[in-house]
């Protein structure tokens, strides 16, 4: 079976970067962030752990877009419009999910300027994540990413 | 990102700037690096891949392990089990990236979706599908009543970048030879060649 890629955007945030380590088991994972040093040292902390993951940490954050078959965000709400618009080529169809929790709001803006993706929305609460979107099979594909990061799935369909 | 696939829709159809960019919606973008997998034998092929840069093979394994490239995809060339894109069952297939690679690449869902919206596009995929299957009937005669070296010979009329591009084993394989036999039909192929413009023929 082909590994699928992700790209975790704002993998140096705690939520990202958890997932990040229970990933790299199961999927060729894509690095980014703007705090490079502290992506480097992730990636070094996960491959010592995960003798066998493909992790690359990347210098731009289209490119990691353009490879990946799923992105995972976990930025700020405002470095939203930003990353927006670097990757909104490079994301048409993919699934694109954002990463949020009780203290991590969002504007609204990723969802509205990526409006060919399939965006999902993943609230993490501790060991739970309820996972949000229009579309049925990206909440199946996202719950079964969430799960594979150790967390315990409940979905909920907007129509 | 889109330019060579709109310069082959020019080839059969006009398309407006309007429908070119609805197009533009339904296919995933998609970046491949040399050797890896697009599809692997036992999944579902999802995608049917048009290139825009680099260069693919389609491919099965024996039983001894031994792989048989079926089809090349340069820029420009479409790529995709079609029994397993239409009907979802696990390919028998694998495809990989010979080059960095740069694909887009449309569900079958999204390909229904795009010729419902945008008609002329079922004229499009026709006549690639008519021109697909007339070069796998003579690949086919080819294979059966041709000689090795007569094939080789037609490849390097109709494609000579397979030689530029391509490994000698891959192309062996392609030919259905060995990499052995594929190296002296060159040699000879070269000093036939070699000799013709010494005496200024051609």
């Amino acid at each position: 079976m082909v590994k699928g890629t992700i790209a975790i955007l704002g993998v140096t945030e705690e939520t990202a970067a958890m997932i990040a380590k229970k990933l790299a088991a199961g999927y060729r994972l894509l690095f980014f962030s703007i705090e490079t040093e502290k992506m480097k040292a992730l990636e070094k902390e996960i491959k010592k752990t995960v003798p066998n993951a493909d992790i690359e940490s990347m210098a731009c954050v289209s490119d990691a877009s353009w490879e990946a078959d799923f992105i995972i965000v976990d930025v700020p709400a405002d470095k939203e419009q930003e990353i927006a618009e670097k990757i909104k080529m490079f994301c048409t169809r993919k699934i694109v999910i954002l990463l949020l929790n009780k203290h991590k709001y969002t504007t609204g803006i990723l969802e509205k300027l990526l409006p060919d993706t399939i965006f999902v929305k993943a609230i993490v609460d501790g060991r739970h994540v309820n996972i949000v979107s229009g579309d049925e099979e990206a909440l199946q594909v996202t719950a079964d990413i969430m799960q594979t990061a150790g967390l315990i799935p409940g979905l909920e369909i907007t129509y | 990102m889109f330019d060579l696939l709109f310069q082959k829709f020019d080839q059969f159809i006009k398309l407006t700037e309007e429908e070119k960019e609805l197009c533009k919606t339904f296919f995933i973008p998609k970046k491949l690096r040399k050797r890896q997998y697009l599809l692997q034998e036992g999944d579902p092929n999802k995608y049917a891949a048009f290139t825009e840069k680099g260069l693919l093979r389609l491919y099965t394994v024996d039983d001894k392990g031994t792989e048989h490239i079926i089809q090349f995809a340069f820029e420009g060339w479409w790529i995709g089990d079609q029994y397993s894109f239409l009907t979802g069952e696990p390919s028998i297939y694998n495809i990989d990236a010979l080059e960095d690679s740069e694909l887009l690449l449309l569900t079958r869902q999204a390909e229904d979706e795009m010729m419902h919206k945008i008609p002329k596009l079922e004229r499009y995929f026709r006549l690639i599908l008519q021109n697909h299957l007339i070069a796998t009937q003579r690949r086919l005669t080819n294979s059966l009543s041709k000689t090795a070296e007569q094939q080789y010979k037609e490849m390097q009329g109709n494609c000579p970048s397979f030689s530029n591009r391509i490994p000698q084993h891959m192309l062996a394989s392609f030919l259905g030879i060995t990499p052995e036999t594929l190296s002296r039909i060159r040699t000879k192929y070269k000093v036939k060649e070699t000799g013709n413009k010494v005496q200024g023929t051609k």
